[in-house]
């Protein structure tokens, strides 16, 4: 599980001159589409990504200036995706506890990308229909974990919380979508 | 790892988000849309905010700047305070609100001297503190002023206040005045305006010659009416009564004739049993100032009454004008307060001080130049400045008063009774019902 996720290995970082801040338009040229594929995974609907990643860097444009070290912007921008989604993902939850969530029969196959096996597609279908029924603390940090792939400190530092909190989080939702998802 | 584990990792590789160049312009183009309506969003919530700011600050200069902090009043500007009272300095005076509550306002005079319209409400202590002595009100209306580091003079000039300093405390009524406070290091506190019993002044009174007998109705104007208004009745004209007066033209001497009278002369307003008061010798003033103002600031009435300008017309300002007509007053000489006082309500109608300067003008015409008619008309007109403020009750009052002093009895119970509609719990009541023959 040390993999990297794959949209790493897309995002090719714009030379940076030593020391130099980057502006917004910079800032979106480069993390955009990371911050789109962090947004998508965590949401597993296309239809919000758009508006998550505005939202990320408008956000992010007040602390740009203060940032140098394109790593750190990286991470940073993460942070502040996994923020933003987890508002998104409540707001998602008040809708369809109202009855007024009009994406609620989402196909989340959708997200899987066009070379994924149809085994693939509907593992992803099964578990994103579970996780929408966990809490979002929860859903997001096995996200992180298992759709995202990042390591468990890495998931604290994202999720704002404890190693133990993220662990027990990760271990609450994998038991549940264990349960409803591995056995088929 | 478990078997979902396994599969998950799989199953992410064929995760990915479809991002060209056409959905990243598109989402660009979205996101300097939201960053400019956030700017102009912001940029009017500045412009509200800094409008509710102004607002605030704008209400609190026309309250009075009820908070604590230290002010240099400017002479010529009064302060209203947020309860409607209001504070209006003489020229150089420094006030601190050092507190302002429901229940209590604390002002600290540090220098010069103010007078004070105090809006009536019962619970709350309005209290100024000059020095080693402090002033509570219990009336409406008063002067505060530092005449030393430790000596203070108090004149009152409606109502009631509650004086105090290190050797007790007194209550001056609408008329009285005094020097109070001490001059430290263990020497006598010095009560200019008690003479009363065990005064070691043998005479405080600063013409003997004129007064060889005691008097117990200091008014030169005697009044045929019994008046129960206290602030009325009990008053201690400053111009006559040189029992209570408080001129430190006379208090640094204060015996200036001592053979001539060798009998004491008690405060027939003052000599109820209180703690004996004992004038002392003021401190030693500093180099006689030459302008009237400057003497008149230093409580030197006789002095400044003597350096007054000959030509009113110079003197142009209302604050000026309050003072010149205070000199003439308080030098003895009503007379003359009459006209600088009639100049201020009819040039500077808009001064917060008119209402005090009309009402003033009916007191000296009514309670010293015997002219009830013109008294009255000049408690109307302070009504009329200012019907709401401190004074207008008691101008009402004074001018029912008035009226029952010209014989004009149909008058009188006609504005008694626009009193008792108005103020149907005031604290004029029984005199108003009396003055308009009401009962």
């Amino acid at each position: 599980m040390e993999r990297a996720s794959p949209e790493l290995a897309v995002v090719t970082p714009l030379p940076v001159r030593e020391g130099a801040a980057l502006d917004l338009d910079g800032a979106y040229r480069r993390y955009a589409r990371y911050v789109a594929a962090v947004a998508l995974r965590l949401l597993g609907r296309d239809a919000e990504v758009d508006d998550v990643v505005q939202e990320v860097f408008l956000t992010a444009l007040r602390k740009l200036d203060g940032l140098r070290d394109p790593e750190a912007i990286r991470g940073w921008l993460a942070t502040v995706a996994v923020r933003v989604a987890g508002r998104k993902l409540r707001r998602r939850k008040l809708w369809a506890f109202l009855g007024r969530d009009a994406d609620s029969d989402a196909a989340y196959e959708s997200i899987a990308a066009t070379g994924a096996t149809p085994e693939d597609r509907a593992l992803l279908g099964r578990v994103y229909k579970v996780l929408d029924a966990l809490p979002v603390a929860d859903r997001i940090a096995w996200t992180l974990r298992h759709v995202e792939g990042e390591q468990l400190d890495q998931v604290a530092l994202l999720c704002g919380c404890s190693l133990a909190t993220a662990k027990r989080r990760i271990a609450a939702a994998h038991a549940v979508i264990d349960r409803m998802v591995g056995d088929e | 790892m478990s078997d979902l584990a396994r599969k998950m990792e799989r199953a992410r590789a064929g995760v990915d988000v479809r991002w060209d160049a056409e959905r990243e312009r598109t989402v660009h183009g979205g996101l300097l849309r939201r960053r400019r309506r956030r700017a102009r969003v912001r940029a009017g919530a500045a412009v509200l905010g800094l409008l509710v700011l102004v607002g605030a600050v704008a209400w609190r200069v026309g309250a009075g700047a009820s908070s604590g902090g230290r002010q240099q009043m400017a002479a010529a500007g009064g302060v209203r305070f947020a309860d409607g009272s209001l504070a209006l300095p003489m020229a150089g005076a420094e006030l601190v609100t050092r507190e302002a509550s429901d229940e209590r306002s604390v002002i600290e005079l540090v220098r010069g001297g103010a007078r004070f319209q105090v809006t009536r409400r019962p619970g709350r202590v309005f209290r100024v503190e000059a020095g080693q002595v402090a002033v509570e009100v219990l009336g409406t209306e008063f002067t505060v002023e530092r005449l030393t580091a430790t000596t203070t003079r108090v004149a009152v000039v409606h109502g009631r206040v509650r004086v105090m300093d290190g050797a007790g405390e007194r209550i001056l009524v609408g008329g009285d005045e005094g020097v109070f406070g001490g001059r430290g290091e263990g020497k006598e506190v010095g009560h200019a305006a008690g003479g009363g019993e065990g005064s070691t002044n043998p005479n405080p009174n600063p013409n003997p010659n004129t007064n060889p007998n005691p008097n117990p109705n200091p008014n030169p104007n005697p009044n045929p009416n019994p008046n129960p208004n206290p602030s009325t009745s009990t008053s201690t004209n400053p111009s006559t009564s040189t029992s209570t007066s408080t001129n430190p033209s006379t208090s640094t001497n204060p015996n200036p004739n001592p053979h001539t009278n060798p009998n004491p002369t008690p405060n027939p307003s003052t000599a109820g049993g209180k703690p004996a008061a004992k004038p002392v010798a003021r401190p030693a003033p500093a180099p006689a100032p030459r302008d009237w103002r400057d003497l008149a600031a230093a409580g030197a009435y006789d002095e400044a009454y003597a350096a007054l300008p000959p030509d009113l017309a110079t003197v142009l300002t209302p604050e000026a004008l309050l003072l010149y007509a205070d000199v003439a007053r308080l030098s003895r000489h009503p007379a003359d307060a009459v006209a600088p006082l009639r100049t201020l309500v009819a040039r500077h109608a808009q001064d917060p001080r008119a209402p005090l300067a009309a009402f003033t003008l009916g007191r000296v015409l009514l309670d010293h130049l015997g002219r009830p008619r013109e008294a009255a008309a000049a408690f109307a007109q302070a009504q009329a400045l200012d019907p709401e403020g401190a004074l207008a009750e008691d101008a009402l009052a004074r001018e029912v008063e008035a009226w029952s002093r010209a014989d004009d009895i149909p008058r009188a119970r006609e504005r008694a009774r626009a009193y008792l509609e108005r103020y149907p719990g005031g604290s004029r009541v029984r005199s108003v019902r009396r003055f308009g023959e009401l009962e």
